[in-house]
């Protein structure tokens, strides 16, 4: 049965239409276009699996999209809501809006260009299909306590670690902790899955492991790895990985291998030995030699520990990985930002200015 | 020792000790946990069997590399000095319940600071071109290794010696013909080293620790599977009136 998504646009117009039929032209969504109730409208019988509203509705209301969201996640609290704006919207809210949406994050699950639906297609109706999914798990299993959400996401060898992460309750008034469907949803998208240190997408799984991301996807590693993998609700389009159940697998395979020492050493030469793998390492973006070990934030590529700085880009819990930042980045990237790093290593910055490219040595 | 205390203890020192640990070093006891899980699951499914290469089937535990060691921060100053430490280990069981088969802790104290590093009066040129062909390249100053005797080998079953195998590159100075002695000393785990290292290095970090119930609990659990029987023989031989080194000898 198809995802059920009710869409409130106050431009019903051919664009809008389109929109809309692009989204369902996998045949796994349903989406209904409707205009926004001139009043906020009280519950009544059985909501959408998703919501999507547009943020601005000022041709039809006196309110803006996240006014009717926010009353919705109220009325509805178990279902997903996505936000859809324009780029000259966002740019019009002006900085405090600007921010006030972007920390609203907790009212709506996710918020999205419609200037990128055309090429981000795939990867929006997998997301619409993910939220939808994944509520109906979340609501499904009435989460009330740590032991029924490790059940569910089937943490058990994590379990040690995600207990210090900060729980995904909501405070209710007169300060009761509570577990609510939308508190973990948002919890498992945008600290479990979003920071590497739990769990890892495959670029960073691939580092720790001592492999190159091509030599990754290979499925003579997958096979080794596929017990691994987060399947789990709230999974999006990009997969992640089990950090300890990762190096478990890969031990293992080292172990049978007869190999021993650092698993980003040993289970390559292991997938080598017994699988008959051409083995790549990871090489660093700074020195363009292998094996580089960690990921740059900024650039996205492996670097060696020794050719990074730490980084605060954000608030991941201390039980993450920590960010680093290639030295590579600091020189080049106009996203590196200088601001987010420590005392320490801002005091390395003019000497990482003066450093020879690896190149010229 | 049963698995889940040896897992509790690695994941302990991650947790407790954090504010004391390089970053790179939490990576390295998630290592050591998968390394625990995994090769006590091959050696249950597989102690039986003989028809299995390898290692794996033959023994269980968890390997700290030399490679890749568990470092610490770079302590505060004592003396003018900035210390270096890291430890390796390897630890082996067969039953969960047993003493460990292999038991091996060695502690490095290094220094990267040059004009602790090379002794112009001592060192040979090969020394200080070596230290300082790569910036902060650091050296031992001193290492501990505490071990459990191989089978046959002379000495206390359980015992320290300080010095002990070097790698070229530490640049250890110490007559590599020279047999070390072997110290009687009580068996050293994991846990109880990590402890060690914090009280020394880390005082005032080790004191806002050290009362913290889960950090009590995961000590007492090493002390007990680790001390209690050597220190119950220690008492039992004095109060006997009985020659303690010997008692503590390795038997032949």
């Amino acid at each position: 049965m198809p995802a059920k998504v009710v869409y409130f646009d106050d431009q019903i117009d051919v664009d809008t239409k389109r929109l809309v039929d692009r989204l369902q032209l996998s045949g796994e969504i349903k989406c209904d276009l409707v205009p926004p109730p001139e009043r906020l409208p009280d519950q009544e019988g059985e909501p959408p699996d998703l919501f999507m509203i547009d943020q601005d509705l000022s041709h039809a209301t006196g309110y803006a999209g996240s006014t009717l969201a926010e009353h919705i996640r109220q009325t509805y609290p178990d279902s997903p809501i996505i936000l859809i704006t324009r780029r000259p919207i966002l740019a019009d809210l002006g900085v405090q809006r600007r921010r006030h949406l972007s920390e609203s994050i907790r009212v709506f699950d996710e918020l999205i260009l419609k200037e990128t639906f055309e090429d981000r297609l795939k990867s929006i109706q997998s997301l619409v299909l993910s939220l939808a999914e994944g509520y109906r798990v979340l609501r499904n299993t009435q989460i009330k306590n740590w032991d029924s959400l490790v059940a569910l996401l089937d943490a058990g060898d994590e379990e040690a670690e995600l207990r210090q992460v900060i729980p995904p309750l909501s405070i209710e008034d007169g300060g009761m902790s509570t577990w609510t469907v939308a508190s973990t949803a948002y919890w498992i998208r945008h600290v479990l899955l979003q920071f590497p240190g739990i769990t890892y997408d495959s670029l960073h799984a691939a580092t720790r492991l001592g492999l190159s991301i091509d030599l990754f996807w290979l499925d003579a590693v997958q096979r080794v790895l596929e017990a691994s993998r987060y399947e789990g609700p709230l999974e999006g389009p990009d997969p992640r990985w089990w950090k300890s159940k990762l190096l478990k697998a890969s031990r293992t395979l080292a172990l049978e291998a007869g190999v021993d020492g650092p698993i980003n050493l040993a289970f390559p030469e292991a997938l080598q030995r017994l699988r008959g793998v051409d083995v790549k390492p990871p090489i660093c973006i700074w020195d363009g030699t292998p094996v580089a070990d960690r990921v740059c934030f900024v650039l996205q590529k492996p670097v060696k520990s020794e050719h990074s700085l730490r980084y605060y880009p954000d608030n991941r819990p201390a039980v993450m990985d920590a960010a680093r930042v290639s030295f590579k980045a600091v020189r080049e990237s106009d996203d590196f930002n200088p601001d987010l790093l420590d005392e320490e290593s801002l005091s390395l910055l003019p000497e990482i200015e003066k450093l020879e490219e690896p190149g010229e040595k | 020792m049963r698995r889940h205390q040896i897992i509790r203890g690695l994941r302990g020192v991650k947790k407790h000790l954090d504010g004391i640990l390089k970053e790179d070093s939490l990576g390295v006891i998630d290592d050591a946990v998968a390394y625990v899980e995994s090769s006590f699951e091959l050696y249950s499914t597989r102690k039986h069997q003989t028809h299995h290469p390898g290692i794996a089937h033959t023994h269980w535990g968890f390997t700290i590399p030399k490679d890749r060691p568990l470092r610490f921060r770079q302590s505060g100053e004592i003396k003018g000095l900035r210390p270096l430490v890291d430890i390796h280990c390897v630890f082996r069981w067969l039953e969960e319940e047993a003493p460990p088969t292999k038991q091996t802790v060695a502690i490095r104290i290094w220094t990267e600071q040059l004009d602790r590093a090379y002794r112009e009066e001592w060192d040979s040129e090969w020394v200080l071109g070596t230290l300082t062909h790569a910036s902060g390249q650091p050296r031992v100053m001193l290492r501990f290794h505490f071990d459990k005797a191989e089978a046959g080998q002379s000495g206390p079953k359980y015992h320290l010696q300080i010095g002990g195998n070097a790698s070229p590159e530490e640049l250890c100075w110490h007559p590599e013909e020279l047999d070390l002695p072997r110290f009687a000393f009580s068996p050293m785990d994991f846990v109880l080293a990590c402890q060690m290292i914090a009280s020394n290095f880390f005082p005032e970090y080790y004191q806002s620790i050290r009362d913290y119930p889960e950090w009590v609990s995961i000590v007492r659990a090493s002390q007990e599977q680790f001390l209690k029987n050597y220190y119950q023989q220690c008492v039992g031989t004095l109060t006997d009136d009985k020659l303690l080194l010997d008692s503590l000898w390795n038997p032949d």
